[in-house]
């Protein structure tokens, strides 16, 4: 127990800061609370939940939200994996490697998300791909690129380390033995990585659940796609609606814990500690 | 090792069909100035190809496919950056409609280091953070020292709360903390931020810890103690060279990235006097038309801290996020 | 340790900033929001000051222009207890939430009898909620038909009558000249939506709670849908746009649907001369316009009261009324000013506007008011898509669920 002298301190104080907004969460979600009308707040149980689960926006949400959190882990992953691949035999140019590759994500979420919407509404990328007035949607896939380009990096950054554990010895007498491609691939490199690509899915996975910005700043009236945490906001910080907002961001906590329950034994992420 | 010359010939053909399918579709399709950007990634794409087959057959210890990746890597990391640059150096009315830029105007850059607003929200930010990363510190620190060092029972269930909330979905629980601030009348204060700001920045900061601490050579430690050695003596001889450079990237890191915080400083700030920056970008893009040059002007300027650290520490930042799985 | 002196010392800082303000003896400042109206703020807050003769001065802060943005903007300080805000320019349309939410000063018992004589009954009714006057009316600022020269005329318009939608149609088509539909803020739909069903006898929203009735169902609202459907058909603009004034200054620019102050737009400089106001097109027998204006309100936690509603009193004179009308082109709540002569001269489209004060629809006095607009914005925008069949339908689901607090 002696452990715990030092663990303690920063335990409680993130218990305090996590634990116990998630606490009121679950108390407020209880009820239905406008904001701006005191007079109408009541204690309701379970509706705000019902409510939520039983309307077709929330499932869209949540659909469009899965969708999007696949494509740009897959994105993320098979772009970093080439990266790695490629800095992996690039060893002279690492001074400048090391550099740019994390470039993109010194830049703010925000920033990324306007230059990227311009840049298919009104910018080169419009001119260069004849794009024609895209609409609400394709600026929420044009501003989740933004986010796959930010992500990137890191994802290289991790796979990277993940790529220099494979043993060279262990390569260099696969070659001998005549293994094609693929199959140093499959029995060399991927049980050395495993790790590595365990981790940046998870890590890019909960984190393009968390992507608020981007589609927060396409957002239009009238959209019929909404991703899951645009909600969130939506109905806590614009509408004001605090009891529905409150079940909804518990029900958002749940779909981060069942993402991360699908996806760490799945991966086998290993434990460090 | 050497690769094959088959792998290197596949790569020299897929680099030329490539370079001669950009140069095609950028002299046909593109207006100038873009195209001769097209056309020399093009000739960059295609020389590779032609290098790949003049030394396909030879014992040099080249990877072309990983010279072609590094291209490819090169191009898709710095031409949103280039376009950043193109936005915010656009003149004033004009929506730019090329990657290169073109009439160069410094007027956002001037606008958003003379501007009052993104003063105060740059200082909101750096206050805030500040704050929090000093807090956070040294809580974390001690935390990592006892996850690494000493056992613990249900250390395995601490490790998890922290990666738990690094990982977390942040906004889920900015309506509650803001509800809490306005009961305790705390809403609207800059200060009222770093207790929320903690969410970001203790989580993050033991989980590198943890990592900078696991490459610690204990045993040292041991050692000089079994000599007898004095407080003074280990702080100098093991403590400051092996804890220090790690320590001090990590809390310039949880700076960085408490400062970009999106989330809980828009939920938690009634207005532009307690906005931190980036939830003060995200106002103004809503607010102000033709807003995105100073927006991409206040991001790349915002941008320079982290590259000014990118820059001093790369080996350092690459190893600790890298390596942070382990 | 470090870190608590340094919390320390910030708290310290930051508790010198805000006492700054209130040295003994120095004139007390009121700090003034005001809204994107076209008010000479600056200008009034300047004349007050003066005839307070030291007893306050009045600083003018400036709130956002979307009406989004300004409405949570206003919530989020309001419901902090914010406490730098002493007068306010308040939304009509916010009124009934912002009242409700208690985030007003109560109108002091003796003054409440001089700010309400002499108003108009809408503007009246949109400064009350629940039996009491909770803001100063201010001004209205009605929705007119304007029009270029003799272009009315020439589409066969008889501008001594209400003119319907149907014949403002087929006259601008006749032409070739587009209809503008004018949205300064984003609140530019609902306000359409809102007269259009008002002008079919009915009401979007009757009732104050949760379970308030929603009328968008009903004839009325598929009355509002079919003339929706009827101009976005006949093509003659695109709906409810920001760019509604410099578009009507284009050559092709024939009809505005935009509010009396328009006018004063620097938009419209170069045609101003040439405009012509008429009361908005009917959707039945009368014309029922837009009407949205501006009150003045004291929020709860203003530190000093008595002087805010000093302040309010002298900008709710007539000597201040005043230049409101003949510069700003606003109408003010107060219709003795209209027979003002200083006014009458510099304020040609009174007649129009003061009808249009009488009888426009205000919005609803709601708490949800707000939450409304967005669900009309949700099922009406864009207009193109608007129908009579379905649009009443979905709009009323929305628009209830908005009220009753559940997803839509």
């Amino acid at each position: 127990m002696r452990g715990w002298r030092w663990l303690a301190p920063a335990i409680v104080v993130l218990l305090a800061v996590t634990a116990w907004p998630v606490g009121r969460a679950i108390w407020t979600s209880l009820s239905t609370d406008p904001a701006t009308s005191p007079g109408d707040r009541s204690f309701v149980g379970v509706d705000n939940y019902v409510d939520v689960l039983t309307t077709r926006t929330w499932w869209i949400a949540v659909a469009a939200t899965l969708a999007i959190i696949t494509v740009m882990v897959v994105l993320q992953l098979l772009l970093g994996l080439a990266f790695a691949a490629a800095l992996r035999r690039m060893t002279v140019l690492w001074p400048v490697a090391r550099v740019v590759v994390l470039l993109p994500f010194a830049l703010l979420a925000v920033v990324s998300a306007v230059v990227w919407r311009d840049a298919v509404t009104t910018g080169f990328a419009a001119a260069w791909f004849r794009l024609d007035d895209l609409g609400p949607v394709g600026q929420l896939v044009a501003v989740s690129l933004g986010e796959v380009w930010r992500g990137t990096g890191i994802t290289a950054v991790i796979l990277l380390a993940g790529l220099l554990r494979v043993s060279t010895s262990l390569m260099a007498s696969a070659v001998a033995d005549g293994a094609t491609a693929w199959q140093r691939f499959r029995r060399v490199v991927l049980p050395a990585m495993a790790p590595a690509i365990a981790v940046a899915v998870v890590y890019r996975a909960l984190d393009a659940l968390r992507m608020l910005e981007g589609p927060l700043l396409v957002d239009q009236p009238g959209t019929d796609v909404r991703t899951v945490p645009v909600l969130v906001w939506d109905t806590t910080f614009s509408r004001f609606e605090l009891g529905l907002g409150a079940a909804m961001s518990v029900l958002l906590l749940v779909f981060a814990v069942l993402l991360a329950a699908a996806l760490v034994p799945l991966l086998r992420v290993r434990r460090t500690v | 090792m050497t690769p094959s010359v088959k792998s290197r010939l596949w790569a020299s053909g897929l680099s030329f069909a490539l370079g001669f399918g950009v140069g095609n579709y950028g002299i046909l399709m593109i207006a100038r100035p873009d195209q001769w950007l097209w056309i020399i990634a093009s000739v960059v794409l295609m020389a590779t190809g032609a290098a790949g087959v003049l030394y396909a057959d030879t014992p040099r210890p080249v990877s072309f496919w990983g010279i072609l990746g590094f291209e490819v890597f090169a191009v898709v990391t710095l031409v949103p950056l280039l376009w950043t640059f193109t936005v915010a150096t656009a003149p004033e009315g004009a929506d730019p409609q090329t990657l290169w830029p073109q009439g160069v105007s410094w007027r956002a850059f001037d606008g958003a280091i003379g501007s009052d607003i993104l003063r105060d929200a740059a200082v909101t930010s750096f206050l805030v953070s500040g704050l929090a990363t000093l807090i956070a510190m040294p809580l974390a620190v001690a935390a990592a020292y006892g996850f690494v060092r000493v056992p613990a029972r249900g250390k395995r269930i601490a490790y998890g709360l922290v990666i738990g909330t690094i990982l977390m979905p942040v906004l889920a629980i900015a309506g509650p903390i803001s509800e809490q601030l306005v009961a305790f009348g705390a809403y609207g204060s800059r200060l009222a931020l770093v207790p929320a700001a903690l969410v970001v920045t203790l989580p993050l900061a033991t989980w590198l810890s943890v990592t900078v601490l696991r490459d610690v050579p204990w045993p040292l430690l041991d050692a000089i103690r079994a000599d007898g050695a004095t407080r003074r003596q280990v702080v100098r001889h093991f403590a400051a060279p092996a804890l220090l450079p790690g320590l001090t990237v990590v809390t310039l890191l949880v700076f960085v990235v408490g400062c970009s915080d999106f989330v809980l400083g828009s939920a938690l700030s009634p207005d532009a006097r307690t906005l931190p920056l980036p939830a003060t970008l995200m106002l103004a893009s809503g607010q102000v038309d033709d807003s995105s040059a100073a927006i991409a002007a206040a991001g790349l300027l915002w941008m320079l801290p982290a590259v000014v650290l990118l820059l001093l520490f790369p080996r350092r930042i690459n190893h600790l996020l890298g390596r942070s799985y382990r | 340790m470090r870190c608590a002196a340094a919390v320390l010392c910030v708290c310290l800082a930051a508790g010198a900033c805000g006492a700054d303000g209130d040295r003994p003896g120095a004139v007390p400042t009121l700090t003034w929001y005001v809204g994107p109206d076209r008010v000479d703020a600056p200008a009034l807050a300047a004349t007050c000051t003066e005839q307070a003769g030291g007893a306050y001065r009045i600083a003018v802060e400036q709130l956002p222009t979307d009406v989004t943005t300004r409405h949570d903007l206003l919530v989020r300080r309001l419901r902090a207890a914010d406490d730098t805000i002493d007068l306010l320019s308040l939304d009509t349309s916010f009124t009934a939430e912002f009242a409700a939410a208690g985030f007003l000063a109560p109108v002091p018992r003796g003054k409440v009898g001089a700010l309400r004589a002499g108003i108009a009954q809408t503007a009246r009714a949109a400064a009350t909620y629940d039996g009491e006057l909770v803001v100063a009316p201010w001004f209205m600022d009605p929705q007119v038909l304007w029009s270029r020269g003799n272009l009315a005329e020439r589409a066969g318009l008889d501008t001594t009558q209400p003119i319907s939608w149907d014949d403002l149609v087929a006259g601008a088509q006749r032409l070739g000249v587009t209809i503008q539909v004018q949205d300064r803020d984003g609140s530019g739909l609902s306000d359409w939506v809102n007269a259009l069903v008002s002008g079919g006898g009915g009401s979007i929203v009757t009732g104050a709670g949760r379970d308030a009735e929603v009328g968008l169902a009903g004839d009325a609202g598929r009355g509002a849908a079919s003339t929706v459907e009827l101009y976005e058909e006949s093509q003659v603009g695109p709906g409810p746009s920001r760019d509604a004034l410099s578009a009507f200054a284009a050559p092709d620019g024939g009809f505005l649907l935009a509010s009396v102050s328009a006018v004063a737009d620097p938009a419209l400089a170069g045609v101003s001369g040439d405009m012509v106001a008429t009361a908005y097109p009917a959707v039945g027998d009368t014309s029922v316009a837009p009407l949205a204006g501006v009150g003045l309100a004291v929020p709860k936690h203003a530190p000093r009261t008595d002087e805010s509603w000093a302040a309010i009193e002298c900008l709710t004179s007539p000597e201040l009324l005043r230049p409101l009308m003949a510069e700003a082109q606003h109408g003010a709540s107060r219709l003795a000013t209209y027979n003002d002569p200083a006014v009458k001269g510099a304020f040609p489209q009174g007649e129009v506007a003061r009808a249009a004060v009488k009888s426009g629809a205000t919005a609803p006095a709601t708490p949800y008011w707000f939450q409304v607009v967005r669900a009309l914005d949700e099922t009406w925008r864009p207009t193109a898509g608007v129908t009579q069949d379905t649009t009443p339908d979905t709009s009323q689901a929305a628009v209830e669920a908005a009220i009753e607090g559940t997803l839509r």
